[in-house]
């Protein structure tokens, strides 16, 4: 009845979860819960419609009779139900996405590509317009800190060698200028090519 | 299994069902409490999901008794020894026994509320500690052979967990294995 879809959808939370990867949207089993909320609360109306006593319009409305309570209680509940299995499932998936876009530091190009067919078509909106008030909050104290930028191993020093792996051309660095050639190796500052580290473009080398 | 709005894992639990008998008649109702009848009568046995009871039990429609997994037999299986008793077995459906425990405990009046709730606090305190140590040292839940004569006792013990327990096992692995990651890479750097 209702629990089958909505049990359905909380599972792949649950599946989800364990296995932290994104599953394809469920858009089947959504349209069908948000159709039985539909359904129901059609049914609900009109029990309580055929319900009401045509009293005076000036006096309390009487309270119905206590079949009509608990049957539209249930209505009521089944309806609060399957709108938090749905609230769930959505806010788990938003939440997930959140924290891989974040670990591709909020490059939507970079992350796009593997999980688009996962994705609903607003939750594709989502991802682009969090990015964009991302980027643009990062941007306004970008010159202290980076908050794209990667947190899985703290750097080790001030100083890193690098190797180029993608033509990179001249870089305006803190020391001056620096022209990357593909192959070469260089010793910088890592808050000078922290950027190119993340895109790609350099490589370290101990 | 908090009772977390957002929690996923605390909808699961609200899943379990209880039986109950009804104090009042209902007509063209009976399906949608999955019973086989439409029209029901004061004293009709349904199962109802634990959302959907609080409510209905506090409106005083619907009346309802200890449910099985917590029942006086499961009480005096587990004081006896807590380790040995399936919990897994007890509740079906990714058997949830605490979190449904909760919720029953919530919809009891105080004086059997305390009592089942003393009941699930020491449960889980007795076999929490076999729980912790047997992350930190086995293999995944029922392994196979190559385990001493200690493995045996140990494999029941991980069939009978609940799923709160599984989910906090798995957690003790994941990190006594990051630990000893952490351990061994840090050593090699001391050098």
């Amino acid at each position: 009845m209702s629990t089958d879809p909505s049990q359905a959808l909380l599972l792949e939370c649950r599946r989800s979860a364990q296995t932290v990867t994104l599953l394809p949207y469920n858009a089947a089993v959504v349209t069908t819960l948000i159709r039985q909320i539909h359904t129901i609360h059609a049914h609900l109306v009109q029990s309580l419609r055929s319900a009401a006593i045509p009293g005076d319009e000036v006096g309390p409305t009487p309270t119905p009779p206590p079949a009509v309570m608990f049957t539209s209680t249930h209505h009521h509940l089944q309806i609060r139900r399957l709108k938090r299995v749905l609230l769930v499932y959505h806010s788990h998936r938003l939440n997930m996405l959140r924290g891989m876009l974040h670990r591709a530091h909020l490059s939507v190009t970079h992350l796009l590509p593997s999980i688009r067919p996962l994705l609903s078509p607003s939750e594709l909106t989502f991802i682009r317009s969090y990015a964009q008030i991302s980027m643009s909050y990062r941007a306004e104290f970008i010159d202290v800190l980076d908050i794209a930028a990667s947190v899985d191993e703290p750097p080790k020093g001030m100083w890193v060698n690098v190797r180029v792996v993608k033509e990179v051309g001249e870089v305006i660095t803190e020391g001056g200028v620096v022209d990357f050639r593909k192959g070469g190796r260089y010793l910088v500052r890592r808050g000078d090519v922290e950027m190119l580290l993340v895109q790609g473009y350099l490589e370290v080398v101990d | 299994m908090d009772a977390d709005y957002w929690s996923f894992e605390s909808c699961l639990a609200e899943q379990a069902r209880l039986p109950c008998t009804l104090k009042l008649d209902v007509e063209g109702h009976g399906h949608l409490l999955g019973a086989n009848e439409s029209d029901l009568h004061v004293g009709a046995k349904v199962s109802i999901p634990m959302w959907l009871a609080p409510t209905l039990i506090l409106n005083d429609w619907l009346d309802f008794n200890i449910p099985p997994p917590f029942m006086q037999r499961v009480k005096r299986a587990l004081n006896a020894n807590a380790r040995s008793v399936r919990l897994s077995t007890l509740v079906g459906n990714g058997g949830e026994w605490y979190g449904f425990g909760k919720l029953v405990a919530d919809v009891l009046e105080e004086s059997q509320a305390k009592e089942l709730q003393a009941v699930l606090l020491t449960t889980f305190k007795e076999r929490f500690v076999d729980l912790m140590d047997q992350a930190q040292h086995f293999g995944g839940i029922p392994s196979s052979a190559g385990a001493d004569s200690m493995g045996d006792t140990g494999a029941d013990f991980r069939e009978g967990l609940e799923m709160t327990e599984r989910e906090l096992f798995l957690l003790a692995q994941e990190s006594a294995k990051a630990v000893r990651l952490w351990y061994e890479s840090t050593d090699r750097k001391e050098h």
